[in-house]
């Protein structure tokens, strides 16, 4: 098995914002922490690089038959945004567009789950027993999400935080489908819908915090907590030791999840409050009488992530906005069924995808502009991220995985072309795409994905 | 070679793949026994990802264990046992996940999320606040006083056991009452050492996990222990954990005397609060259920499919089956029933008179409408948002009903439809599925029995026109033919496939997998009893739980 190689430790440095203390409320930083800036406003104080931070933005059924909507027209530095890109015009310079690659994952032919897997993992995925489903497969490694965490999760609070626009999905063939961030097989990072809830998790320690207590009951309190994870950590090792192969790695993973907390607990007692100011809850989300509240849900989220990615609670994020496969139905522009049914249904089918996917775009353009307009010294949030958008397959009538749609949306802090362009290849692997994204995180990856999805290179042409 | 000498290579292709996958599954070749056996290692961490699948290659070996989280009700049923105002609590838990179709194999694969975690670390966090934030609070909840170690040791070791599902052993005694001691020392109160004793309980794999991993006994296999059978069988019959009764017999060794367990089994079967609810888990992985919430209709279509009637039509179906299920009725009575329990608006959806009001009462149908296939559930969960799909109908009943398996399209096929604007109804829309041979070989399998059901629009409601055509309702299931749903319900109950796949059902549930080659034979067992019985599902219950096969497993997996 080729796995990505990297080196930790140069990665290594101070993580600067403690975090969020379990159960206990704690007063956060300003977003992005002016005072640690150094003189020149692009790094810290420290002479670290600013952080950048890693999303993924995925929606179900691709982009239509005709990929003249999506492909720009032109290619290279000069080129006009397609119509269905054109709701992206106010972070034009931000985006790297990358058409022409190809998924090259081929083991087996079943659509929906090769593009996702493909372009998420740059791997084949696992086929397992179906028994009375359709079908049932899974992500044979982690997502590139979770490979890149692997990394910087060690530096903020949360590893990673899983958000999902649509529930809309299909829950009867496997993980794949379920869930877009994997650690590996059947070990999916469910999506977060409620935007109270993920405020509650990432700002409030879970939102059973009762009001702020003098600082000697809450280092108590916090040692009392540690000491019953201590107490699970004793009792998963006790248990590993009894089972197979396979429930050892569930548990490890289980255990894992524990130190997660246990190093937000520790976070108890240091001094946050010049740090990041406590944002305010959001009320419970609007219900639409017409369906799923998409538009709602879209601004709430996008406005907690941005706090959290600002106040670097966490790196690294994906946004599942629509499931692959998956069938919503877009009431909020008049589409009269489910988004994967009118990928079937010829002709008047593909005015709605095209119509959905213009739509799409618009939501991702809402992340995009929150990200935009949080200043980070110089610089701001976008230009430090790298997104990538893209779906589960390219054509959804026919399950194509050839001329892939990919936006890449911000620099990565410089890393890739800044204003950007339209790169395209001619049936390249897609996973090339996948190792600059690593790379652009700061890690020194020579390789990425296996089988045919594994690539030693990385997409230079969008690179800075 | 001619085109259409190439058609009919392709076709004859085609037609054997889903011809030899309805055959194999029939005798169980194509279920995991063959495709999964031995488990498909896989890069990451040597994971070897197929459940329950045993050592080696050798697809006769039994299964090993596999630890089974408890599913969200399970969970909130074994914190009820354990604390009188569990009801009052509020917090989350992740969505219980469904493999093959059943939550209960989820259970038996899914890798916590660090967000699953964390939800269990908090609802912890809850409980043991709730019941020892106060002093008056702990003093209620422990029944004794909680500054003295002796009330903590001996609370603890009661509330461990009942959480565990077993006695403590010393270790957990001794760290249990260290944490109870530490928070005294550290927070003044035995209230608070109480507190963080009982979350660490709670918070522990012993509690989210059902372990039952058994002992060494005869190579290949490990028998469970007295406490692990106990386990399996109060959550698989009531969806929670083992009463006192039975932890008690358990662990003194009872439960192995002969004629114990079917003395338990008869006993659990017996209490109808408990066993309905194990019922209805059963039944809502069977049917489905779990997905009825996030179904979606046209609200300008279907005004009427309101979040309390898609709650109604769940509650439906839940009581038609699990009440068929304990009673002694032959359970093939509930695919061509002419009764069903409906309340108010379910009368109204269904044109029942003389039912009103949000209780549900056992009333006749109209003539249109009989068994599992007339329920509305059913008929809003297999079709689309906008129209019906005899398709999915038809998939439904083969899959879920017949245990049969039905490939998914070829790549690169053309799967257009027309839509309601060039055609008026599901017979024209589907007829390309009949005419290109490509698509026909499968979907002879599923349209013919699906089109029976287009008396019933896209959430359920009777109707005998599709855009001002009227209705053809001819249908075929296997040999038999049919005009109407009544006719495909009689020809169902009637089908040998359907006993055999609850069979499996019952299995897949109890054992939290697939079964493998080596579980044939029990299952055909099981089958021909249930037969014998005249196809009362108590007794299928009973047969699989008192069974040997019940309380054994194989090697643990490497």
């Amino acid at each position: 098995m080729k796995e990505l190689r990297m080196v930790h430790s140069s990665l290594k440095r101070r993580a600067f914002l403690r975090g969020i203390a379990a159960g206990v409320p704690v007063a956060l930083g300003l977003p992005i922490l002016e005072h640690f800036l150094g003189g020149n406003g692009d790094a810290f104080a420290d002479g670290t690089d600013l952080p950048k931070r890693f999303g993924v933005f995925f929606w179900g059924n691709g982009r239509g038959i005709d990929a003249k909507r999506w492909d720009p027209a032109t290619v290279g530095a000069t080129w006009d945004l397609s119509p269905q890109l054109e709701p992206l015009m106010a972070y034009k310079d931000y985006l790297n567009v990358v058409t022409g690659m190809k998924i090259k994952i081929d083991k087996s032919p079943q659509g929906h789950h090769r593009g996702s897997v493909g372009i998420l993992s740059g791997r084949d995925f696992i086929v397992q027993p179906a028994g009375s489903a359709p079908y049932r497969s899974t992500f044979a490694g982690p997502s590139i999400d979770q490979t890149i965490a692997a990394v910087t999760g060690a530096m903020t609070p949360f590893k990673s935080l899983e958000l999902g626009i649509s529930q809309r999905l299909d829950k009867v063939e496997g993980t794949t489908l379920q869930f877009i961030s994997h650690n590996g097989p059947d070990s999916g990072n469910p999506q977060e819908y409620d935007p109270v809830k993920l405020f509650d998790r990432v700002f409030a320690g879970g939102g059973n915090s009762g009001p702020a207590q003098d600082p000697e009951l809450l280092k108590n309190v916090s040692e009392m907590k540690t000491s019953v994870l201590d107490s699970v950590l004793t009792d998963l090792n006790g248990l590993s030791q009894r089972v197979g192969a396979r429930d050892k790695a569930r548990l490890e993973q289980h255990a894992e999840n524990i130190r997660a907390i246990e190093k937000r607990l520790s976070g108890t007692g240091t001094n946050l409050s010049a740090q990041c100011t406590m944002p305010t809850r959001p009320g419970p989300l609007a219900t639409n009488p017409n369906g799923e509240p998409f538009e709602e849900r879209v601004e709430a989220l996008s406005g907690v992530l941005a706090l959290a990615l600002a106040c670097d609670l966490t790196r690294v994020f994906t946004i599942d906005f629509t499931g692959s496969a998956s069938n919503p139905v877009f009431h909020p522009i008049g589409i009269d069924g489910g988004n994967h049914d009118i990928t079937h249904q010829g002709a008047a089918g593909q005015d709605k995808i095209d119509k959905s996917t213009i739509w799409t775009m618009k939501q991702f353009g809402v992340f995009l502009g929150k990200f935009m307009a949080a200043a980070e010294g110089d610089s701001n949030l976008l230009k430090q991220s790298a997104i990538m958008a893209t779906s589960d397959v390219s054509d959804g009538a026919a399950h194509s995985i050839e001329d892939y749609p990919i936006v890449i949306a911000g620099s990565a802090g410089g890393f890739f072309k800044n204003p950007g362009v339209h790169y395209r290849g001619n049936g390249d692997n897609a996973s090339l795409v996948l190792l600059s994204l690593v790379r652009s995180m700061g890690l020194p990856a020579t390789e990425f994905g296996a089988d045919g999805g594994h690539v030693t290179e990385s997409l230079t042409g969008i690179e800075a | 070679m001619s085109t259409s000498a190439w058609l009919s290579t392709g076709l004859a292709v085609l037609l054997l793949a889903c011809q030899a996958d309805i055959k194999g599954t029939n005798n169980g070749q194509t279920l995991p026994g063959t495709s999964g056996a031995g488990g498909t290692s896989v890069g990451a961490g040597g994971m070897s990802v197929t459940a329950g699948t045993g050592p080696g290659s050798d697809p006769n070996a039994l299964a090993g264990p596999s630890l089974r989280l408890l599913t969200e009700t399970q969970y909130r049923s074994t914190l009820k046992s354990l604390f009188t105002f569990a009801d009052e609590l509020s917090f989350d838990l992740e969505d219980d996940v469904a493999l093959n179709g059943l939550r209960a194999i989820g259970t038996s694969n899914i890798a916590l999320s660090p967000k699953a975690t964390e939800a269990y670390f908090h609802a912890a966090d809850i409980a043991s606040d709730r019941g020892f934030g106060t002093a008056a609070n702990a003093a209620a909840t422990a029944g004794c006083d909680v500054s003295q170690q002796a009330c903590a040791d001996s609370y603890l070791a009661d509330f461990g056991r009942r959480a565990f599902r077993r006695s403590l052993t010393a270790d957990e005694k001794t760290r249990f009452s260290g944490i109870y001691q530490s928070g005294v020392s550290k927070l003044g109160s035995g209230a608070a050492g109480l507190k963080y004793a009982t979350m660490a309980i709670l918070t522990s794999p012993y509690f989210v996990y059902r372990v039952e991993l058994g002992e060494a006994a005869a190579p290949g296999t490990r028998a469970l222990t007295g406490t692990e059978i106990a386990s399996k069988l109060a959550y698989f019959l009531w969806n929670g954990p083992p009463d006192k009764e039975l932890l008690d017999l358990a662990e003194n060794g009872g439960l192995k005397a002969p004629g114990a367990l079917a003395a338990q089994a008869a006993r659990l079967l017996g209490s109808m609060t408990q066993v309905s609810a194990g019922m209805d888990a059963l039944f809502e992985d069977y049917v489905g259920l779990y997905n009825l919430g996030s179904v979606e209709k046209l609200p300008a279509r279907f005004p009427k499919f309101t979040p309390a009637l898609v709650d109604a039509m769940r509650q439906e179906t839940l009581m038609n089956l699990s009440k068929a299920a304990l009673s002694p009725a032959d359970f093939r009575s509930v695919f061509n029933s002419s009764k069903s329990y409906i309340n108010g608006d379910l009368a109204q959806l269904y044109g029942v008179n003389g039912v009103s009001g949000t209780s549900f009462v056992q009333a006749d149908l109209p003539a249109e409408r009989r068994g599992l296939l007339g329920n509305a559930s059913v008929l809003s969960l297999y079709a689309h948002a906008n129209v019906s799909s005899p398709t999915l109908r038809g998939k439904f009943i083969r899959n879920i009903l017949m245990c049969q398996a039905i490939p998914p399209p070829p790549p690169n096929v053309d799967t257009t439809l027309p839509d309601e604007s060039q055609v008026k109804t599901a017979r024209e829309r589907l007829t390309v599925h009949s005419t290109n041979p490509t698509c026909a070989s499968c979907h002879q399998l599923m349209d013919p029995i699906g089109l029976s059901l287009e008396n019933f629009d896209a959430m359920g409601q009777y109707r005998t026109q599709d855009n001002g055509v009227t209705i053809d309702a001819s249908g075929q299931l296997d040999d038999a033919t049919f005009t109407t749903e009544a006719g495909l319900a009689d020809a169902l109950a009637k089908s040998e496939r359907v006993p055999n796949c609850l069979s499996r059902l019952v299995f897949r549930s109890a054992w939290g997998r697939l079964e493998t080659a080596a579980d044939e034979g029990f299952i055909n067992d099981m089958t021909t009893a249930f037969a014998a019985s005249t196809y009362q599902m108590q007794k299928l219950l009973t047969n699989v739980v008192t069974a040997p096969s019940f309380t054994n497993v194989g090697e643990l997996d490497q």
